[in-house]
């Protein structure tokens, strides 16, 4: 079966409170939101993530056989993250590398390529989520644009962090929620979307998933752009399911959002605890069942990483103008392209 | 690390790959050179090492006077970063600090190696390394402290 050996979240040092964006704009608004520093790209997201998941799984870069990476803000429509990641970590050669895009979804577009590979080879696959949401002055998403990055290791040992029963898809083809490169999302009639969209396909794409489980679902991670629709979908799954989520404290991060809620999950949920992770994007949503196994290496305390709470109380806050500055792309004077 | 000019470096700016001399044990990053800048030995031998991603701030300046393109108060420093086997000298390597107070530096202090992206090449991100606290020591001083597990939201 395939498994989590290591999982890692990374979310940015400085975040806003939401209060200070509704005092620009009106409106109320509470928790804040995780903002990028300037030197700060999907990029470089997605490498201290990774650097986390292999810290888990006591593993070096050099021992991956493959890396894939979701995002849906990398500014490049061409460059790529997943070979970036590899060879910061020292994968390279005969790794094989994908990047997923185009829909939140991709973060489990991303896991399902990941446990597909480790379940045909035998290999180990690390798979990123990274993300930083554009904002624009007063547009409703504005207070909850946020940055973070997410990773897992996956490898097919007994005795990893987590074992995963199945990744079930259900695909609609309805999309409603939409966004141009660079832009806020257009998102539509909410109410049609929670209908047709999230609230449609969720649940049946999450009881596909836990056919194969050996219990219920403790606890879900649902990776939606906002959080009545996230939560929305935990009441659909059946029992009693807690979420968890660092909505609140990091904001909507794209495809990262799976992953650093899985990581979150993953750090502080108990041994035996059965879990439903889903990703939600245009045309459909995956969920992912999995169990977290008692006291399994790849939870331990690895050295010189971080939680995802502790990252979360590691925070310093900027100003309204600042939350918009470090969205700007600098533009570097004398430096040119060879 | 992508472009010709920065691929040729992209072992010392994406994994800290660096050169110590075989004749005078001195350590050179990022440059690989051909003369060690110490001994003088010329060609010198140079041989691959690893440095550490934790290491001892030697001297610092902050800037606060630069071009718009970079955030100001902008902490310098030349750092000695270890080789990750502990054995050698470190490697002296001048960085530029991120989201450090520069009230925060003193000679002595440890910083972290962070990936980042130093500047653009055209519309191509330049990435590597600069430095700063490690982040663990600022665990609690904004923040609340607590995990968000069923948080619920405003909107």
């Amino acid at each position: 079966m395939v498994s989590i050996a290591g999982a890692g979240g990374y979310v940015p040092r400085y975040r806003i409170e939401r209060e200070e964006i509704a005092r620009q704009h009106g409106g109320a608004a509470s928790g804040e939101t995780a903002v990028a520093a300037r030197d700060e790209t999907p990029v470089t997201m997605a490498v201290e993530a990774a650097g986390t998941a292999l810290a888990r799984a006591d593993l070096r870069g050099t021992e991956l056989d493959a890396v894939f990476a979701a995002s849906v803000t990398d500014p490049l429509a061409e460059h790529g993250i997943a070979a970036h990641v590899a060879y910061r970590h020292g994968a390279e050669g005969d790794v094989r590398t994908g990047d997923f895009r185009g829909s939140p979804r991709a973060a489990t577009d991303a896991f399902a390529a990941g446990r597909h590979f480790v379940a045909a080879t035998g290999g180990t696959a690390l798979v990123v989520g990274a993300d930083q949401m554009p904002v624009e002055p007063g547009h409703d998403d504005e207070p909850y644009s946020g940055a973070a990055a997410g990773a897992v290791v996956l490898d097919d040992a007994d005795d990893a962090a987590a074992a995963v029963h199945d990744v079930a898809a259900n695909t609609t083809g309805f999309v409603e929620r939409h966004r141009e490169h660079g832009e806020p999302a257009e998102a539509g009639d909410r109410r049609v979307a929670a209908e047709m969209g999230f609230g449609g396909v969720v649940p049946d794409a999450a009881e596909r998933a836990l056919a194969e489980a050996p219990d219920a679902p403790d606890a879900a991670v649902v990776a939606a752009p906002d959080q009545r629709t996230a939560a929305g979908a935990v009441s659909e799954i059946p029992g009693e399911v807690e979420h968890v989520s660092t909505f609140d404290r990091v904001g909507y991060a794209g495809t990262a959002t799976f992953f650093l809620d899985l990581a979150h999950l993953l750090e502080t949920a108990a041994g035996g605890t059965t879990a439903i992770a889903v990703a939600y994007g245009a045309g459909g949503a995956d969920a992912v069942a999995l169990t977290v196994r008692d006291e399994a290496p790849g939870r331990d305390e690895a050295a010189d990483v971080t939680t995802v709470a502790e990252q979360l109380a590691s925070a310093e806050y900027v100003t309204y103008a600042e939350h918009l500055r470090y969205r700007e792309r600098p533009e570097y004077e004398g430096v040119t392209a060879e | 690390m992508s472009g010709i000019r920065y691929s040729r470096d992209r072992r010392q700016h994406d994994r800290l790959v660096a050169f110590e001399c075989q004749d005078c044990g001195w350590v050179s990053y990022p440059e690989q050179r051909r003369t060690c800048k110490r001994c003088g030995a010329a060609p010198a031998e140079f041989e691959e090492v690893q440095l550490a991603e934790r290491g001892e701030v030697q001297t610092y300046v902050v800037q606060s006077r630069l071009p718009e393109e970079f955030e100001t108060p902008q902490p310098v420093a030349v750092v000695d970063l270890p080789q990750v086997d502990g054995e050698g000298e470190p490697a002296r390597v001048y960085g530029l600090l991120t989201e450090t107070d520069g009230d925060d530096l003193e000679v002595g202090r440890e910083v972290v190696a962070r990936y980042r992206e130093l500047f653009t090449a055209g519309d191509r991100p330049v990435h590597s390394f600069k430095f700063a606290p490690p982040r663990a020591e600022s665990i609690g001083t904004d923040g609340d402290g607590a995990g968000d597990r069923g948080g619920e939201g405003e909107r």
